[in-house]
């Protein structure tokens, strides 16, 4: 079996998040997924566990934004893929992410089928924009 | 009951809480879709595990086709309401291109919600149509309020029919909204336009009425006429001007951009804005040339020198990065893909 691969979530659905990780759980190479619960710390944790993908909601508890977010983790972690993984499937805020650095785009709005095709084409290497069906 | 509209000059402060009603109604719809998306995926994710589990029985995976195909049912049902929600006055200049056939998909189950159950609606809007240079929003908006006029004079008919047909003229296309309802009056119908329109029965619409629909098309260069159905109602046909590059009378020949670009993450960013702004990518080995090259900007220069100075027209350089000093002399543009409103711009000009 070739290297597995991590996600860390940062997401404050928690239904969608175990959801999530439980479809994962039937990737054979999934090695894990984290939750965060303290979204204050989201670099730092990220600069610790390194994992192979950071799954980023846009809307988060406390006012936080979520593409403050991105631009704290591309700057600390340029290596980084970071997929934003939203309910906002506007082509504008997609291209605003990708332009600060985000190396996926999907919407909540896509099937399972092509939320977990779009985590393995930024798992390898490439970026990827999935708004609606 | 005639085939009319109340129609009432608005003052001032009128058409500020219509405004804030139209605001207030943009974002309730925009969150509701958002909640939606937040509690389908998890539905989705968990009928995929289900799914794997090998000891189903027939029933059971009937079962899970049937859920999965109602929860994307209210999927396709948050995707047709944003476009409800989005502000058709203040649409982003780089997403005023809409494919008809891929909106129409979309916005269906909303226009199908906002009818009684026994009225009919019937759709004809081709995969050949060209793009149209008009906010996806501002069509949905206007159309649900056509589809709306119309629902409300075929109320008092037994089998009320509702037509959407987009139709193909030389330089624009045309989308028909006609009904079977109470008889076409041409005086009425013309003066509904000449101020905001309200119907007896408000509870129903996006908040925009026939004349707001009609301004907000002509800001767009578009138009809405009206004129008798076929069956007797109302004929209400939109004008759609078409998006850059499809004017041709073959229409579907956008100009094509050759993408020359190492990152990733913005040849996706360059498509995605390719795509809002009705051009196509142009691959290497494919027929023809590309319009336009977007490049690199440290390959610049070896694309430039490469360009075939006796050729009919020559292709469009877009450098991505800041300008050196040594290309001052180029026509070649130069852009930073941080620079959105530039990119976009530079494209369109394309």
């Amino acid at each position: 079996m070739s290297a597995t691969f991590s996600v860390m979530c940062i997401e404050d659905n928690a239904a969608l998040v175990d959801s999530l990780e439980r479809r994962l759980q039937m990737e054979p190479d999934f090695g894990g997924l984290h939750r965060v619960r303290d979204f204050t710390t989201v670099t730092t944790e990220a600069e610790a566990r390194r994992p192979s993908l950071i799954l980023l909601d846009l809307s988060l508890p406390g006012g936080l934004d979520g593409l403050t977010l991105l631009d704290d983790l591309v700057q600390h972690i340029p290596d980084a893929k970071v997929v934003i993984f939203t309910g906002n499937p506007s082509p504008s805020v997609a291209a605003t992410a990708m332009a600060r650095g985000a190396w996926g785009y999907v919407s909540k709005g896509v099937s399972s089928a092509r939320l977990v095709a779009a985590l393995r084409v930024a798992l390898g290497g490439d970026a990827i924009v999935e708004l609606e069906e | 009951m005639s085939h009319t509209v109340d129609s009432a000059s608005l003052d001032g402060s009128a058409d500020d809480s219509h405004l804030q009603r139209m605001a207030t109604i943009g974002t309730l719809v925009l969150g509701m879709g958002h909640e939606l998306r937040n509690l389908v995926m998890p539905i989705l994710l968990r009928l995929d595990v289900l799914s794997a589990a090998s000891d189903l029985s027939v029933a059971a995976r009937e079962d899970i086709a049937r859920i999965r195909d109602g929860v994307t049912g209210i999927q396709r049902l948050a995707a047709g309401l944003r476009w409800l929600g989005s502000d058709p006055m203040e649409q982003r200049s780089e997403a005023r291109i809409t494919v008809l056939h891929d909106w129409f998909r979309d916005v269906h189950p909303v226009l199908k919600d906002a009818l009684p159950t026994h009225a009919m609606l019937q759709g004809m809007v081709p995969a050949s149509l060209p793009q149209v240079a008009v906010p996806a929003g501002a069509l949905a908006q206007v159309t649900i309020t056509l589809v709306l006029h119309a629902r409300r004079f075929t109320e008092s008919i037994a089998e009320p029919r509702i037509t959407l047909v987009c139709r193909r003229e030389p330089e624009r296309v045309c989308l028909d909204v006609a009904d079977n309802g109470s008889p076409f009056d041409e005086v009425a119908e013309h003066r509904s336009f000449e101020s905001v329109a309200t119907w007896p029965a408000p509870w129903y619409g996006t908040g925009l009425g026939l004349a707001a629909s009609r301004a907000l098309m002509r800001r767009y260069g578009g138009d809405v006429t009206v004129s008798s159905a076929r069956d007797g109602g109302a004929r209400f046909t939109v004008h759609l001007p078409l998006a850059q590059g499809q004017s041709t009378t073959s229409g579907h020949e956008g100009r094509r951009v050759h993408l020359v670009v190492g990152d990733p993450r913005q040849r996706t960013l360059l498509r995605l804005l390719l795509t809002q702004r009705g051009l196509s990518e142009w691959q290497a080995g494919e027929d023809g040339s590309a319009d336009v090259i977007v490049c690199d900007g440290d390959t610049v220069a070896s694309l430039a020198g490469r360009r075939d100075p006796g050729a009919s027209r020559l292709p469009r350089i877009i450098a991505l990065g800041r300008a050196a000093v040594s290309d001052s002399q180029t026509d070649v543009c130069w852009a930073g893909t941080d620079d959105l409103p530039r990119l976009a711009a530079l494209l369109a000009d394309a």
